[in-house]
């Protein structure tokens, strides 16, 4: 085992020992519990992928297939492919998807295999948003934030890089600017956000109907309390989807842009990030439809509300305040 | 058509999950180890009732009995979170570091769970039925209360990752070498004191593993059954 030298003092006698390297187990910190959350979503993953259904050839012909279409021909043949096989090893399909999610579950779960199963996270998520989401439908113009693009695995796959566990000893104003550093941390949040908003003024989504028509397709298998609010958001948003698809576009660019601005501005966008998040999770998703019948994942609503999380600015330590007012009683 | 053995294998699985719970409590009372005594009991109910939801043939208790066993089992779990946050507090720890009020909450919810089930999927948890759960699955998809399941699974997954986090906890560290521990400061003050109490329980690496185990297989009942 490696060992590191520890020195101490005692009643000004020095103290030399050597112990162990591993780390006396501690508390989960922020990162810590991002990381467990995102384990408690992979788990869920898994559940939902033992379902009967998914153990048919309908997984592959009814769920993968239909992500072909309206995809460029390299894209799609993958897919068609892919469904095919799954469709003929339906049982194979079912227990390699929930055997990968469930590993990936348990890897960040246990302490010493969070790097792997992050790592393992981040490669899988990449595959399954090709084969299994058709890369989010964007390029087939589509996509629409209100249905979870750019995907909800491509969400998985950034917050395993985001909450990649960093050295120790390190500070950073929030938990996702720790493996990467504070600017291509923000970068990327700042990509993701306005992503969202152009997406939200695409075409398809400026629709007069589109966005109502978008929700009342939700309606079907719902609980009743969820159908009668997705049946009257839809009825609100009917005709309107031009003036809707703006309002959501400033919103999201403003969300987008304030991850540069002073913690308060922040704080307050994040907020409203994750109210966002919950509207689209709610009404745009229906929860990733996991009330009215078989699915995979419960969509991308829980992944930005975790993604909004990461970027929450943290507490400085006691050590920076005190360098602070040091600095300040100097001045 | 359902996923060929997984079934069987999860009921054989709550079956050896009962069986070593019960163990538990005779090698802890035989060895004056400690051990979470209301704990094992529950985990040995659960394991019992589950895997005579999950194979008609397991099916042990008449009709209405678990319910109230686990009505009885939620009613002891809910006092001991009242009690514990009175004493500690809402984010409080117990004497030994090692109790929250999260891990009563944690199996008041297990209980509350299978007590659903029983009341929400009666056909499922009758003596009298032939079909095994799976089987019915989808019964609740559209009703008012076809959320329920989810909520009761997801958190019992969290509860599983939480609890898979703190496995390593127990994990046998080597003790370090020189008595001069107090001087690395309070962390390693405290966490030599977590340690030596640590080390009065009884396989604590394994009871987690159940509670894990148990959830999971919980977790998936809730979500097929719903």
């Amino acid at each position: 085992m490696s060992a590191g030298t520890v020195a101490g003092t005692t009643g000004g006698r020095s103290l030399r020992r050597v112990v162990p390297r591993t780390e006396p187990w501690c508390l989960p910190d922020s990162r810590r519990v991002l990381q467990l959350s995102l384990a408690a979503l992979w788990l869920f993953d898994a559940v939902l992928q033992l379902q009967p259904f998914m153990f048919t050839p309908g997984f592959g012909s009814e769920m993968i297939a239909p992500f072909a279409r309206g995809n460029p021909a390299s894209v799609a043949s993958a897919i068609t492919w892919s469904a095919g096989e799954m469709s003929r090893h339906a049982t194979l399909a079912g227990v390699a998807f929930a055997g990968a999610q469930l590993l990936i579950a348990v890897g960040i779960a246990w302490r010493p295999t969070v790097r792997i199963a992050l790592g393992l996270s981040v490669a899988w998520s990449l595959g399954v948003w090709w084969i299994g989401e058709g890369l989010g439908n964007l390029l087939t113009g589509t996509a629409s934030p209100l249905t979870g693009a750019p995907g909800a695995v491509l969400l998985y796959a950034l917050l395993a890089i985001l909450l990649w566990p960093a050295p120790p000893g390190g500070h950073a104003d929030f938990v996702a600017a720790r493996p990467l550093g504070a600017i291509p941390a923000r970068l990327i949040w700042l990509l993701l956000w306005s992503g969202l908003a152009v997406l939200s003024v695409s075409s398809f989504n400026r629709q007069p109907d589109g966005i109502s028509g978008v929700i009342r397709s939700m309606t079907a298998g719902q609980p009743t309390w969820l159908a009668a609010l997705d049946r009257s958001i839809a009825q609100d948003l009917a005709g309107r989807g031009g003036g809707v698809a703006i309002a959501t576009a400033v919103l999201f660019g403003l969300i987008a842009v304030a991850v540069f601005m002073p913690r308060s501005i922040r704080r307050a966008s994040l907020i409203l990030a994750c109210v966002a998040a919950v509207a689209i999770w709610v009404v745009g998703e229906g929860f990733g439809g996991v009330f009215s019948g078989p699915a995979t994942d419960p969509n991308s609503g829980p992944l930005l509300i975790l993604l909004a999380a990461a970027y929450w600015p943290l507490r400085p330590r006691r050590t920076d305040l005190s360098a602070a007012s040091a600095v300040e009683m100097r001045g | 058509m359902r996923p060929a053995g997984l079934v069987d294998v999860l009921a054989i699985l709550m079956l050896v999950t009962a069986a070593y719970c019960l163990g538990r409590l005779v090698l802890a009372w035989k060895e004056r180890r400690a051990t979470h005594l209301d704990v094992d009991v529950a985990h040995v109910a659960m394991g019992v009732a589950m895997a005579g939801m999950l194979l008609p043939a397991l099916r042990s208790l008449p009709d209405g009995l678990w319910e109230i066993v686990f009505g009885a089992l939620a009613l002891w779990f809910a006092g001991q979170v009242v009690h514990f946050v009175r004493r500690w507090g809402l984010r409080g720890w117990d004497d030994d570091h090692l109790h929250h009020a999260s891990h009563y909450v944690t199996h008041l919810a297990m209980v509350a769970a299978m007590f659903y089930m029983f009341v929400a999927f009666p056909v499922v948890g009758s003596a009298a039925a032939t079909a095994d759960m799976a089987s019915m699955a989808a019964s609740h998809v559209g009703t008012a209360a076809s959320g329920i399941p989810f909520v009761f699974a997801f958190a019992l997954l969290v509860s599983a990752v939480w609890y898979g986090d703190g496995i390593t906890r127990f994990a046998r560290l080597p003790a370090p070498v020189g008595t001069a521990t107090m001087s690395e400061g309070p962390r390693f003050a405290v966490a030599e004191v977590m340690r030596a109490q640590d080390r009065r329980w009884l396989a604590p690496r394994l009871e987690i593993a159940t509670h894990i185990t148990m959830c999971f297989a919980m977790a998936y009942m809730l979500v097929v059954m719903r």
